[in-house]
């Protein structure tokens, strides 16, 4: 997939900016604040509908102002999408469209600074990032996870109600509850890929994805979880609440049977959630069979400049990128289809 | 400031659901440029709406005499009992007309986030009428949804046993829907529980 043309109005700090071609590889240049950022979102709210930033959409309108606007050309398709008075209307090709219809002609895939939260930060945040995820590619993973958590709440709230009741809601928390996790171990599988393939290539050393769960799978998923449910029954009923599930699963990175968090330099967590991301592009790739379009926003700094090379080595040829950094000489090389954008206090300058 | 009684009209009103300040404001000026008749008449219907409504001993529908117009109809095959959440869902399947069978009201689904427990519906009602007349078949058409879905597990593990059949309307396309737009989890269910053409 590729973006030709983009015209945003009114959309955070930029008024009016129309870009009518870019490169396979663009680079977008300016301080902080300028407005590299707010670009990258631009291209995101227009082909997922959510901004990069847990914002909602009233504030991504320009201060002053009492709508925005995004049009965007991918590969011969129009995608527009406008919103004002608290009504979004977007339409492909000059139709009425939805979610599922942006996925299949422009998916985009963000890799923002705050993606090593996802290996460093709580495991709460591995598991949103894996339900993200998996939802975008698997609508039917979408509907699981919203039944599992209702179900998790209505049995948690029984436990405080009537215990003796609890069992009213096993059913429904073994069926969606064993859907979520088989769906999450062949997606794990394609991160592992990703994610060794890469750390041997840069560190030269060994690594690997860790799928855990609050109890053994033996067998089938539904059998295990189910005896779970049953042998941890007692100890339930005394803590008063559900203890088996994957809304208590989580997932680590070994390296020498030493768990990442402990010891790994900014670089190497830089790295991994960078791995990450490509294991997301990778599975995209798998379901939709189209090449996602790359947002990469400021990551590659904390990487050294061997490596960093060796990563865009390992992405340059595939996709279409769209880079911000605050300094050009931090990419020394010359890519071959390559536009450089100086942006400035809401202005973006085509390129020389 | 309006004068007393059309504030207490606007106030009464806005109660209903989906009526809100300003249109009871408006239904308050309508009825006051009909003729008097008008108002007398709507007045009525309310109030004997409720006064002359109740709910049937037998299934728990709304009726006027009880036993409801169906549980008192000797020509519904009541070897079949259909479990419904609330009387309106009667209304519906009986506007399908390819129902023959006899009802029973729930009166919602367990819900504890609600409050809702085993105990505040028409179980032990059902449990009766299921086990001690005629039934040989229980229908549970409850909303497809987690709560929807454990009552209904629930009522099935109630009257197992019993040598009752118990039976869930079917899921799957809607009719007259392109299979391209049933959307995946409908088409699955539907694949799932497909049957033989006959």
């Amino acid at each position: 997939m590729k973006l030709d043309y983009i015209k945003i109005t009114n959309f955070r700090n930029f008024s009016r900016i129309i870009l009518p071609r870019f490169s396979r590889i663009n680079m977008l240049i300016g301080e902080n604040g300028s407005g590299k950022t707010n670009f990258l979102e631009a291209i995101q709210t227009l082909t997922t509908l959510s901004p990069l930033r847990p914002v909602g959409f009233p504030e991504l309108i320009r201060w002053g102002s009492d709508f925005f606007h995004l049009h965007g050309e991918f590969d011969g398709h129009t995608v527009e999408l406008g919103f004002s008075e608290k009504k979004r209307l977007l339409k492909i090709d000059g139709d009425k469209s939805n979610k599922a219809g942006l996925a299949r002609i422009a998916p985009v895939v963000a890799f923002m600074p705050d993606d090593i939260d996802i290996i460093r930060g709580a495991p709460e945040n591995r598991r949103m990032f894996l339900d993200r995820a998996l939802s975008a590619i698997d609508p039917q993973y979408e509907t699981a996870l919203r039944r599992y958590y209702r179900t998790l709440r209505q049995r948690n709230a029984q436990f405080k109600l009537n215990p003796r009741d609890v069992t009213i809601w096993d059913a429904e928390l073994i069926d969606w509850g064993s859907m979520i996790i088989m769906k999450r171990l062949p997606y794990i599988r394609i991160l592992n890929d990703k994610i060794r393939e890469l750390y041997r290539e840069l560190y030269g050393r060994e690594i690997r994805i860790r799928y855990m769960n609050p109890f053994r799978i033996e067998g089938s998923v539904e059998e295990s979880f189910r005896n779970a449910v049953k042998t941890g029954a007692r100890e339930e009923l005394r803590r008063r609440c559900t203890l088996f599930g994957p809304h208590r699963d989580n997932f680590c990175i070994q390296m020498d049977d030493k768990k990442s968090d402990t010891f790994v330099s900014q670089g190497q967590l830089r790295s991994l959630a960078f791995a990450l991301k490509l294991g997301v592009v990778r599975s995209i790739e798998d379901s939709s069979g189209g090449r996602p379009i790359l947002l990469v926003d400021d990551v590659l700094l904390e990487i050294d400049e061997v490596r960093r090379e060796k990563i865009l080595d390992m992405i340059s040829m595939d996709y279409q990128i769209f880079f911000t950094m605050t300094n050009g000489a931090l990419i020394s090389r010359v890519f071959a289809d390559c536009s450089v954008f100086q942006v400035n206090g809401g202005e973006i300058a085509l390129p020389r | 400031m309006l004068p007393e009684n059309i504030e207490r009209f606007v106030r009464e009103f806005s109660r209903l659901p989906g009526i809100g300040r300003k249109t009871s404001e408006r239904l308050s000026f309508f009825l006051l440029s009909q003729p008097d008749e008008f108002a007398g008449e709507l007045a009525d219907s309310i109030i004997r709406l409720k006064s002359d409504m109740r709910l049937c001993s037998v299934c728990g529908n709304i009726t006027d005499k009880d036993p409801c117009a169906i549980c008192s109809d000797t020509s519904r095959d009541e070897t079949v009992i259909c479990v419904v959440e609330t009387a309106i869902d009667i209304f519906y399947i009986e506007e399908t007309a390819s129902y023959k069978g006899i009802y029973h009201v729930l009166g919602g689904v367990i819900s504890p986030l609600n409050g809702v427990t085993p105990d505040d519906l028409a179980l032990k009602s059902l449990l009766m009428r299921a086990t001690a007349g005629a039934a040989l078949e229980v229908v549970v058409a409850l909303s497809s949804t987690t709560e929807g879905d454990a009552t209904a597990l629930y009522i099935a593990q109630m009257l197992q046993d019993k040598g009752l059949k118990i039976t869930l309307p079917a899921r799957g396309i809607p009719v007259g829907t392109d299979i391209q737009y049933a959307g995946k989890g409908s088409l699955a269910q539907a694949i799932r529980n497909r049957e033989e053409m006959k």
